[in-house]
């Protein structure tokens, strides 16, 4: 059924809401302007936000970049207030902070303005009242047990991919959300941007115009956390300002070595970090049945690890293989070809092709099956944390196409068949697969 | 890797064997019961080995992977060797991690035991485990920790205590719940949440109720306080739809912002319809929420939903009437028309997506017969929707429209009977055409007929009412329709569209030579070569050469084509047709045709399309023939001076890959990054420090590596460049091409002149691209900058002589 999402809703903020005036009202640290009283958008126009991880990506929503399709950042829109930053590296924190003082300085016509805090830790994030969203883009190990915090402590979340590391940290996820009545969409932002490139493809598959979908082609292997080794004694001097013991949160101690980009080096087995887009769209496009058990296979020929292919079958008949579809450049780059028993179509970020061609000049029929609908991955978000519905890539959805990814990981790692039920979210009659769905945290972190 | 022998890819191979093939054979299950015994052998092996790495004397980290392993292969026999780690932090989280996962109550017992005997953050974890392990033997032993002076200990029991559940956990986080420390407060409120959750999903609506009823005030968090609304809206059936009519209509803004959530996610038809009842009095934002909500009512929501469509608010309205394309009737027409025609621009688009996705009994009817009465933005709309509705049977309707207007209707029916592209009506399509009084007039028209002709399944039938109305219409008219020729290309219509080019009227002459060339085949090349003969003026001449030359390349047959194309290369007496022929020439990939471009090359005006294509040539049939793809390489470069052409000139030469030796020993500076400039392809063209004279920069020597990994020297970077520069020695003046790779983007300066730039976000692969250069004899300083968006960043360059072949005596050096 076709639901209308695609509207506006700011206009219905109750603007007299006592309690949320009260809670803007207590930091001092803003100014005025920046509570609307000089004539700007009024805040409850605004949505207060965080950002915790400042990277290339944490940084590029903040402040525009490539990939996060906000043209200046989330700091440049007239809708979102940012409060605060956070980062485990002061230089990246700082940075960020005098950049949001000094488009905030331009922007409310207030030399001094100093109202965006910099945060080591990001619990001091979560505890301000007023922050009502966070934008989290860290490392993997950090995702879903900071997204479940913020979720507990009423924040609404955008989290990069990947957005969890194990399946017990998808399912705290969902619940947690699903407890604390709060908005979450996963960074997987292939469903909303490139001109509607994926969900093109998504609509044409689902209205049959290849036929039955038989095969899907992914063109990267899945992953999962699969630490070899779990500890090293390597060691290098931690630079100043970098809070090495909170980077590292709840994984295994070890001292510094010198990495502390995206993940640690041997930390995961085969690919969680590019293939959450691709398999969101591959999950999107075949819409399973959520409930149905997923059969994984696991194939080498060649005996290396970068040889090993994985196969997934699902209960509609549709086959997911981790290879690309010979002779098909399209989806090289990052992305799908779905076959199906009339024609196929390959799609990436910059291109969608279809076999025979005719399948892509046919229009979509008013009839047709539509999927969500979204133009804008950052709008959508901001737009359902107004209207609280569901977003484009809602937690049960990244979850579930997580857990696509990690099982495939887990049948990689152990080089075997498996078969796995999505709604226990174990493996059926493998008690040794169903022993890697978990991880255990370092405390005092928890889940 | 030893941990892996006991699912090695033997087992691997037949188990999908078994799932795809979907059928069991004895031969097959004979040999998977022997891997199984082979598999568990290995498996008691390793788990030896594993015990004995954790009662040696090994490191932290070789015990710490053995308990990795003994994860997932670990046996009942395992659990004694880990227990005695339990107490240490680093081995002792390992170890947990081992534990926590074995589904053997020997592990739970393990860790129950060792709990007594740790403290502090050691403590802490292993009160987590039992939490997850859901260990209710351990219930007594948490139950004290959550008095405890040791806020991370109590708070990690709160937690585990919550997952465990049951009277005894629930009445002491109970007890807890207002007593403990407030840092281990969210704790306890958090586990007394997930106590409720379970007596819900037990049946216990009664215990759960009270649990969510006792959090729901305003003595706790906000988050808290409203979580516990949610607990108590699932917990309690009869009280639900009160709960959720009130909170959406509250002047509490957390309680409504999860109301808003909660009433579309519990799909209660008693909830919806006590919401509906107080439709008046909710804000819009909560209208909308219903709305959704009512959508899983069906038909039953329709009066609210009409009743929504009312609304002033228009948003609330626009989704009201989105609403009414799923929900609505025949009776939803009249408004779907009216709001389509008026209002603002979302509620118009609602309206119309309404109206086009309308279904059931007698809508279709309903809608002709308001179209009789409907004023005319009203009928327009309704002429749209019959085309967005895809109603091939009202093309009748829409000719009478399109024919008689009033100019919105008429604009309307056309729109529609392009998208119906119906072949019925291309006969009075043209009778259209050939009345419309002015091109405006008649452009929509044209484009309906356009959509009808290409939509067509009989061409030929299609055709044959084209000419037929041809005939009918005066040269001008010819002249308009003459195009849909070309999109129906049938026998018929070629003998028209040639026919015409032998026309007096000089202008449809014209068209009909320009409808020629956008034939779909070459059948018309015959007749524009004469054309290009003998036509009567040179304009006309040269359009049908032109055309000619086109209509050549779409001719499959190779010796056809390159026939056609030397028919008109020798017709052709103007060099920019000369080119053209070329460029044709340049895509048949024979010895003929490469003879024929080769000859080219000599002529200065011709030589840069001469040698593009022959490069295109060459590089077809440099596979089977490399020496002949050497040859025209070496034409190429001594007449070319084009840097694309230069460029595969050289690549066609092909022999990059004899072991010419990378570039070992660079300097480097950087990163260098610019505010605002956040991504590789952004920072490609600034120019930092490296690329301005008399700027200091400090340069670095760099470990030699055959690809400089940059992500090495400066991890954790993004939106940069960093450059490298190295000193090529060469023994003497001479061409050569710097062979380039590189993650992401590159540019290249030799003695500060750039000689090759590709801004791109890339991995890294030897001689992805090629750089000619001119060496001089003695020290060449080469620079290379290359930028990072995120991932990889590296680079690696070799240099290699026009013969592609490594230059003997070249050397790099830097000063280390």
């Amino acid at each position: 059924m076709r639901h209308a999402f695609l509207l506006n809703r700011r206009r219905f903020l109750s603007r007299t809401s006592a309690a949320f005036g009260a809670a803007l009202a207590a930091p001092t640290l803003i100014p005025a302007s920046a509570l609307g009283l000089n004539g700007t958008i009024v805040p409850s126009e605004r949505i207060n936000m965080g950002f915790i991880g400042l990277g290339g990506q944490g940084s590029g929503h903040l402040l525009g970049g490539a990939w996060t399709y906000v043209p200046g950042g989330y700091v440049a829109r007239n809708d979102v207030q940012v409060l605060a930053v956070c980062d485990v590296r002061k230089e990246r924190r700082e940075l960020a902070q005098a950049r949001c003082n000094q488009v905030y300085a331009q922007k409310f016509n207030q030399a001094r303005y100093d109202g965006v805090q910099a945060c080591n830790d990001f619990r001091e994030v979560l505890a301000r009242p007023e922050i009502e969203a966070v934008l989290l883009a860290l490392p993997y190990h950090w995702a879903a047990p900071m997204a479940t915090m913020a979720a507990k402590a009423g924040k609404d979340v955008y989290c990069e991919k990947p957005i969890a590391i194990t399946v017990r940290e998808g399912r705290n996820l969902v619940e947690t959300c699903r407890r604390y009545g709060r908005i979450y969409q996963a960074g997987t932002q292939q469903r909303s941007e490139y001109a509607g490139k994926f969900r093109l493809a998504c609509e044409l598959v689902r209205n049959g115009r290849i036929g039955q979908l038989k095969e899907v082609y992914a063109y990267r292997l899945p992953g999962a956390f699969f630490p070899t080794p779990w500890a090293s004694d390597t060691s290098r001097p931690v630079p100043a300002g970098f809070d090495w013991d909170l980077w590292l949160g709840p994984l295994p101690w070890r001292p510094f070595a010198g990495a502390a980009g995206h993940a640690l080096p041997g930390c995961f087995i085969g690919d969680v970090n590019w293939s959450p887009h691709h398999y969101d769209i591959i999950q999107w496009t075949v819409n399973p049945d959520p409930a149905a058990p997923i059969e994984v296979t696991y194939e080498n020929k060649g005996n290396r690890p970068e040889t090993a292919v994985i196969h997934y079958r699902y209960s509609n008949g549709a086959v997911v293989h981790s290879t690309g579809y010979p002779g098909e450049p399209v989806g090289g780059e990052g992305g799908a070809c779905f076959v199906g028993t009339e024609g196929r179509i390959a799609v990436e970020r910059a291109n969608i092709v279809s076999d025979p061609a005719g399948i892509l000049k046919e229009p979509l029929r008013p009839g047709d099956s539509r999927a969500y609908h979204a133009d804008s991955h950052s709008g959508n978000f901001l737009e359902c944390v107004r209207s609280r519905r569901p977003t484009i890539c809602n937690p049960e959805t990244a979850v579930y196409t997580m857990n696509a990814i990690l099982i495939g990981g887990i049948a990689l790692a152990l080089q075997c068949a498996l078969k796995w039920d999505p709604v226990k979210a174990e493996f059926v009659g493998d008690e040794q697969a169903n022993r890697l769905l978990a991880y255990t945290p370092r405390p005092p972190w928890r889940l | 890797m030893k941990a892996y022998l006991f699912r090695s890819g033997a087992l691997g191979a037949i188990r999908p064997a078994l799932w795809f093939k979907g059928s069991f054979c004895d031969f097959r299950i004979l040999l998977a019961c022997l891997m199984t015994v082979a598999v568990n052998c290995a498996r008691a092996d390793q788990e030896q080995d594993l015990i004995a790495t954790l009662q040696s004397s090994a490191g932290i980290p070789q015990k710490c992977d053995a308990c990795q392993k003994l994860r997932y292969v670990g046996t009942v026999k395992s659990v004694p060797a880990l227990a005695a780690l339990l107490g240490e932090e680093r081995t002792g989280h390992a170890a947990r991690y081992a534990l926590e996962g074995m589904p053997f109550p020997e592990a739970g017992a393990a860790l129950r035991q060792a709990l007594a005997k740790a403290s502090g953050l050691i403590q802490a974890g292993l009160v987590d485990s039992i939490g997850w392990r859901r260990d209710t033997a351990a219930v007594p032993l948490l139950v004290p920790l959550l008095s405890g002076a040791d806020v991370t200990l109590a708070s990690a029991a709160a937690s585990s205590l919550g997952r465990i559940g049951g009277k005894e956990a629930t009445a002491a986080l109970v007890a807890a719940r207002d007593e403990c420390p407030p840092a281990v407060q969210p704790t306890v409120l958090n586990s007394l949440l997930l106590c409720a959750e379970q007596l819900t999903a037990a049946g216990d609506t009664q215990g759960a109720t009270k649990l969510c009823r006792d959090l729901n005030t305003t003595k706790y968090t906000t988050s808290i306080r409203v979580a516990a609304w949610r607990g108590l809206v699932f917990a309690d059936a009869d009280s639900r739809p009160e709960l959720i009519a009130q909170a959406l209509a509250s002047q509490d803004r957390p309680l409504r912002t999860v109301a808003l959530k909660v009433v579309r996610e519990l799909n209660d038809p008693r909830t919806t319809k006590a919401c509906v009842a107080r439709w008046t009095s909710l804000p819009p934002d909560a209208q909308l929420a219903v709305l959704d909500a009512s959508l899983l009512l069906g038909s039953e929501a329709l009066p609210a939903v009409k009743a929504a469509a009312e609304s002033k608010d228009p948003a609330v309205c626009a989704a009201a009437l989105l609403a009414l394309g799923d929900l609505g009737d025949s009776s939803s027409i009249p408004a779907l028309a009216q709001a389509a025609a008026s209002g603002e621009a979302a509620t118009r688009a609602a309206a119309r997506d309404a109206l086009a996705r309308l279904r059931g009994h007698g809508v279709r009817e309903a809608l002709l017969n308001y179209l009789s009465t409907a004023a005319i933005a009203k009928k327009a709309e309704l002429l749209r929707a019959l085309g967005e509705r895809g109603d091939k049977d009202s093309a009748n309707v829409l000719v009478q429209s399109a024919a008689t207007g009033p100019e919105p209707a008429r604009l309307a029916a056309l729109e529609s009977l392009r998208k119906l592209a119906v072949a019925e009506t291309i006969t009075p399509l043209l009778d259209i055409a050939a009345t419309s009084k002015s091109d405006s007039e008649r452009d929509p028209v044209l484009k309906a007929l356009y959509a009808v002709c290409q939509a067509s399944a009989n061409k030929e039938q299609a055709a044959r009412s084209v000419v037929q109305a041809m005939a009918r219409f005066p040269a001008a008219e010819r002249r308009r329709v003459l195009p849909l020729l070309a999109e129906l290309a049938t026998p018929a219509a070629l003998d028209a569209a040639q026919a015409a080019t032998r026309d007096p009227d000089s202008e449809l002459v014209k068209e009909a030579v320009l409808v020629l060339t956008q034939w779909p085949d070459a059948a018309p090349a015959p007749r524009l070569l004469e054309l290009a003969r003998t036509g009567p003026d040179l304009t006309l001449q040269t359009l049908a050469l032109r055309g000619c030359i086109e209509l050549a390349g779409r001719e499959p047959d190779t010796a056809k084509r390159f026939t056609l194309v030397q028919q008109a290369r020798t017709a052709a007496n103007h060099p920019s047709e000369k080119k053209q022929a070329l460029g044709q020439l340049g895509q048949i990939p024979t010895p003929e045709a490469l003879q024929v471009v080769l000859k080219d090359l000599a002529d200065s005006g011709l030589a840069e399309e001469a040698g593009l294509a022959a490069v295109s040539i060459a590089e077809t049939l440099a596979g089977a023939d490399p020496k002949l793809a050497a040859e025209v390489a070496a034409k190429v470069l001594a007449q070319c001076k084009s840097a694309d052409i230069v460029k595969r000139a050289w690549t066609l030469r092909g022999k990059f890959k004899s072991a010419a030796p990378f570039i070992r020993d660079w300097l480097v500076c950087g990163p260098y990054s610019q505010a605002g400039a956040n991504d590789a392809l952004a920072v490609f063209n600034i120019a930092f420090a490296p690329e301005k004279s008399g700027q200091l920069v400090q340069w670095k020597p760099v470990p030699r590596a055959d690809v400089i990994d940059l992500l090495a020297l400066f991890p954790n970077q993004t939106g940069c460049a960093a450059y490298l520069k190295t000193t090529i020695i060469a023994p003497a003046d001479s061409e050569a091409a710097v062979l380039l790779g590189s993650d992401d983007g590159i540019k290249a300066w030799l003695d500060g002149a750039v000689v090759h730039a590709n801004n791109i976000d890339r991995g890294a692969v030897p001689d992805q691209d090629v750089a000619p250069i001119k060496l001089k004899k003695g020290a060449n300083e080469l620079m290379l900058k290359v930028t990072q968006g995120g991932g990889g960043w590296a680079a690696c360059a070799r240099i290699v002589g026009t013969d592609g072949l490594p230059i003997v005596g070249l050397k790099a050096q830097v000063e280390r």
